[in-house]
């Protein structure tokens, strides 16, 4: 059931893991830098930290592939905050990326590296 | 400005622009830690941009390989003649000797400032310097000591050097093997050889320590024995002065007298070594010696009138060795010349190229670029085009070029002639130099005057793109500088052609030059010394195929500082006048035909000792009337003399020896001591085998305390010292015709991009009713205005730099009508035969298509 965008979208992946946390961030909807940056903070317990450099650069990256977009939005607190959400795209691919990391966790399961989950 | 604002400089514009408030906005943590994250963001995403940048550099280019071959070919070439010209002006000038402060070495000799060349190396100067001058940590000298080596079977010619005892510790030289001598050597019996000496006559043996020297000075009878105690380095080649090179080194007999002191009233010539202390410069230590000059000449005896203007002379080492210098200051010249040119092309070419890519340029302003985005993807591609130029460049230079480099005589002298950190710098300087100039520079000039102009127009072959100005401009300069080069050139060749069209005035087929050195102790009374000379000669006249033989007292190519000649009683001498003593058979063996008056009878007689034989160049100098008859005065050693003029021989042209008026006296007329050195003259009939080995055999069984003669084909010897004129020659003119390549190629460039850029306009004309004639001398009379322009610039850059070159022409100043008349001729017709072309094009544009064009 390949089809052709499948295939095209096979060849992005393996996604970098800091590129992947950002579009599991817009995944939630739009947001702004400084809140995916929070946000990934918080989902990883601290482990992970994007700092604002490689922020802001994988965001210029995406949006230059078309990932993402820039959402002409107002922000009532910091009128400078720009945000950004996934285009149809990057949600291919952030749901390609996540189908990849589901199949290794199952075959990590079926060679019983890891424990089989009530939560599978 | 806070750590993250110093990071965000560091990153691209663009990408600084967009994000910079969200950075600063959003930098959570530690500051060290944003820094760095930012710094090397800001890092990658330069280098992706030159990766990009570089390939579509390097795609633009491979787009039309041709033009970008030519474009490196052309720098490469050009640089390549730079480098190895500058490779060998390192070693002979940059590079310091390499002995520990080796800018503070110098050699003291007196000498006329005004004639540069002609220094006296005095006896006794080291002594008297080093008790009276006090600029100098320490004082050393070098005796020369002509003479033979006796080795096994063969004797050969030689030179010791007696030196002072400090004499290798003064230059701080290392031994290449063995060691070096000392104080402690003073009254011993060790010598140093050289290194030549050791490659040549030793083959190089290591186990040459401790083996025995035979020595036999041409002052004394018996030989010398010495044991060799060490090998010297090579570095001590590099600082001799002309001809006079010691084999070998021996320490003087006491360190009290000085080293030229024979002690038999005969000094030697001594070469004498400074150490200046720090601080103290040459020029400093020069007027100190100044006073000890007078004390050097033999009291009692009047000083000579040319000693009068000498002064004491202190010349650093590093520089005083070679006599080349000035040959290398203009081929370095003409090579940057070339290189100018070269860039001046390759800028027109990278024009040329942005030119023709407008409509990319407007697709791209198009797509988002920036003006001065595309500005430096120009400066990329002109930056790859050098770096690549610069790279071949290198190579050629460094392989090809410097070997064809060496095959002059003057550069293979020279020690150390290989690249080195210098020459590295040379060729970074070169890269900068050429990007810029054939590169940014022509690019930035382009953006000045309106850069990708605006919209579809842009697109067209006319416009900002076209620059027209500055490609005239860029062709008047190439005409401009080829012009100085075609000029030196053509002098240098016009010289050439004058000088070997000449010859010497008589043949030199089958004619050698054997040069003898007869031990003076045995042979310097006048009898025994012509006793000498006879038997030799005789022995050499029986050879079977030697049809003549003659003696002169000295080379053809040697000066000789001898007495004295006037023209009128008391009058002033004659300067450069070349003074030989000679037999009848000279004139004969040489083929120099005494035309008026006649040789020299065949017996000798006293009255003879009053006859001399002018050449034609002397007879000149007689007022008008027959030089016959006329006298010459000298003030010789045993009084003053009266000598008539008995005959007028051809003159000897074209030698080293600038062709100085000759005076030839009869040998042996007048019995003099001390002589032992002589030449014989022997003209074969071309079917004698190895004349070396017999003639070499016979004087062993003559003498074998005689040094084996050096045996040289005439021709060779006068050609030795135009050898490195000759490679000069050779070399300026490849580097002229490569010159006028250029401007060739260049020339077509401009004339052709020019035409192209004047389609429409040209085939508006056409469609109007112009004859297609009239086009082309409208191409050709433009281009006419351009040499013209160029010539006259190049015309007051030659008059002003050919002064350089007077000393090395023959014949000819170096403002030769006819050269420069042909120069000129040549560059007119370069330039139009390079417009021709796009002439001929532009004469068959069809109007249609022109109009279609805009």
């Amino acid at each position: 059931m390949t089809t052709a965008a499948s295939k095209n979208v096979q060849l992005l992946l393996p996604l970098s893991p800091s590129s992947f946390y950002i579009m599991l961030a817009l995944a939630q909807g739009e947001r702004h830098g400084y809140h995916i940056a929070k946000e990934v903070e918080a989902a990883t317990g601290g482990s992970v930290k994007l700092r604002a450099g490689t922020l802001y650069r994988l965001i210029k990256e995406m949006l230059a592939d078309g990932w993402i977009v820039e959402v002409d939005r107002a922000d009532p607190i910091d009128p400078r905050r720009r945000y950004y959400r996934l285009t149809p795209w990057g949600r291919k691919i952030a749901h390609a990326e996540a189908e990849r990391l589901a199949d290794l966790v199952r075959l990590a399961r079926s060679y019983r590296l890891l424990p089989a989950s009530a939560r599978a | 400005m806070s750590l993250i604002d110093l990071a965000l400089a560091f990153c691209p514009a663009e990408f600084r622009g967009e994000y910079h408030e969200q950075i600063r906005a959003n930098a959570t943590g530690g500051k060290a830690a944003n820094f760095f994250d930012v710094l090397w963001i800001g890092l990658t995403l330069h280098a992706e941009a030159l990766a990009r940048n570089l390939k579509t550099a390097v795609r633009s280019m491979l787009k039309s390989p041709v033009s970008a071959a030519v474009i490196v070919g052309t720098l490469a070439v050009a640089i390549g003649g730079n480098v190895a010209v500058f490779t060998a002006f390192n070693a002979a000038l940059l590079q310091p000797l390499p002995f520990p402060d080796a800018n503070r070495l110098v050699r003291i000799t007196i000498g006329d400032p005004a004639k540069p060349g002609a220094t006296l190396l005095l006896a006794g100067m080291d002594k008297a310097v080093a008790s009276n001058v006090h600029s100098f940590d320490a004082v050393g000298a070098v005796a020369e000591d002509p003479g033979a080596i006796v080795g096994s079977g063969v004797t050969y010619a030689a030179h010791r050097g007696i030196a002072t005892p400090n004499f290798f510790s003064l230059l701080g030289a290392q031994p290449e093997l063995g060691r070096l001598l000392s104080a402690a050597d003073v009254g011993g019996n060790s010598v140093v050889i050289s290194d030549q000496l050791w490659r040549r006559r030793f083959g190089s043996d290591p186990h040459v320590l401790g083996q025995r020297l035979r020595f036999t000075p041409s002052s004394a009878l018996q030989p010398l024995d010495f044991v060799i105690a060490g090998v010297a380095p090579p570095a001590l080649e590099s600082i001799r002065k002309g001809p006079f090179h010691p084999d070998f080194w021996s320490i003087s007999r006491s360190a009290a007298q000085s080293v030229g002191d024979q002690g038999n009233g005969n000094p030697l010539i001594t070469d004498t070594f400074g150490k200046l202390k720090a601080n103290v410069t040459p020029v400093a230590a020069a007027s100190d010696a100044q006073r000890i000059v007078a004390s050097l000449f033999p009291p009692g005896q009047p000083v000579p009138d040319a000693a009068k203007s000498m002064r004491a002379m202190v010349n650093p080492l590093n520089s005083d060795a070679l006599d080349e210098g000035r040959y290398l200051w203009t081929l370095f010249a003409a090579v940057i010349a070339v290189l100018l040119v070269a860039c001046l092309n390759v800028g027109n070419l990278l024009l040329t190229r942005a030119a023709s890519r407008g409509q990319e340029f407007v697709l791209r302003s198009a797509l988002g670029a920036s003006s001065g985005q595309i500005a430096s993807l120009l400066i990329y591609e002109s930056t790859l085009f050098a770096v690549l130029g610069v790279l071949f460049g290198a190579w050629l230079g460094t392989t090809l070029f410097a070997g064809a480099l060496s095959l002059s005589p003057a550069i293979a002298r020279l020690p150390n002639v290989r690249p080195d950190g210098h020459v590295f710098a040379f060729i970074a300087v070169l890269m900068v130099f050429v990007a810029l100039f054939a590169g940014v520079l022509p690019t930035m000039i382009r953006q000045r005057r309106g850069g990708d102009g605006a919209g579809i127009r842009a697109g067209t072959r006319s416009g900002a793109f076209a620059a027209p100005r500055l490609r005239f401009a860029l062709g008047v300069a190439e005409i401009g500088l080829a012009f100085p080069l075609l000029v030196a050139a053509g002098l240098l060749l016009h010289s050439f052609f004058i000088a070997s069209n000449v010859g010497h005035g008589f043949s030199t087929d089958n004619l050698y030059e054997v040069d003898y050195n007869l031990p003076v102790a045995k042979y310097g009374a006048a009898e025994s010394y012509r006793n000498a000379v006879d038997r030799l000669s005789g022995e050499v006249r029986a050879i079977p195929g030697v049809t003549s033989v003659g003696y002169a007292d000295h080379s053809l190519v040697s000066t000789f500082f001898g007495e004295q000649y006037a023209l009128k009683p008391g009058g002033a001498p004659i300067g450069s006048l070349n003074v030989t003593s000679v037999t009848p058979e000279f004139f004969q063996t040489l083929g120099l035909p005494v035309g008026f008056g006649r040789n020299f009878r065949d017996g000798v007689s006293s009255a003879a000792s009053n006859e001399v034989i002018a050449d034609q160049r002397m007879a000149k100098l007689f007022d008008a009337g027959d030089p016959l008859g006329k006298h010459v005065y000298t003030q010789g050693f045993d009084g003053a003399k009266v000598l008539s003029v008995v005959g007028v021989a051809s003159s000897i042209v074209n030698t080293a020896a600038n062709d100085q008026p000759a005076l030839y006296t009869r040998a042996f007329a007048t019995p003099v001591d001390g002589r032992h050195q002589f030449s014989l003259f022997v003209r074969t009939n071309g079917n004698v085998p190895s004349l070396s080995t017999q003639i070499a055999a016979l004087t062993t069984r003559f003498d074998p305390l005689v040094a084996t003669p050096t045996i040289r084909p005439v021709a060779e010897i006068l050609a030795v010292k135009d050898a490195s004129w000759r490679a000069g020659m050779i070399l300026l003119s490849c580097l002229a015709a490569a010159a006028l390549l250029l401007a060739l190629v260049g020339i077509y460039g401009v004339t052709s991009h020019a035409v192209a850029s004047r389609t429409s306009e040209l085939g508006i004309r056409l469609a109007i009713g112009a004859q297609p004639r009239a086009i082309l001398a409208l191409v050709l009379r433009s281009q006419l205005v351009q040499s013209t322009l160029g010539l006259v610039i190049g015309l007051m850059v030659s008059l002003f730099i050919t002064q350089a070159l007077s000393s090395q022409l023959y014949e000819i100043t170096p403002l030769d009508p006819l050269t420069y008349v042909l120069v000129a001729l040549t560059l007119l017709a370069t330039g139009l035969l390079a417009a021709l072309l796009p002439g001929i094009r532009a004469m068959r544009v069809d109007p249609a298509v022109a109009l279609r064009h805009e």
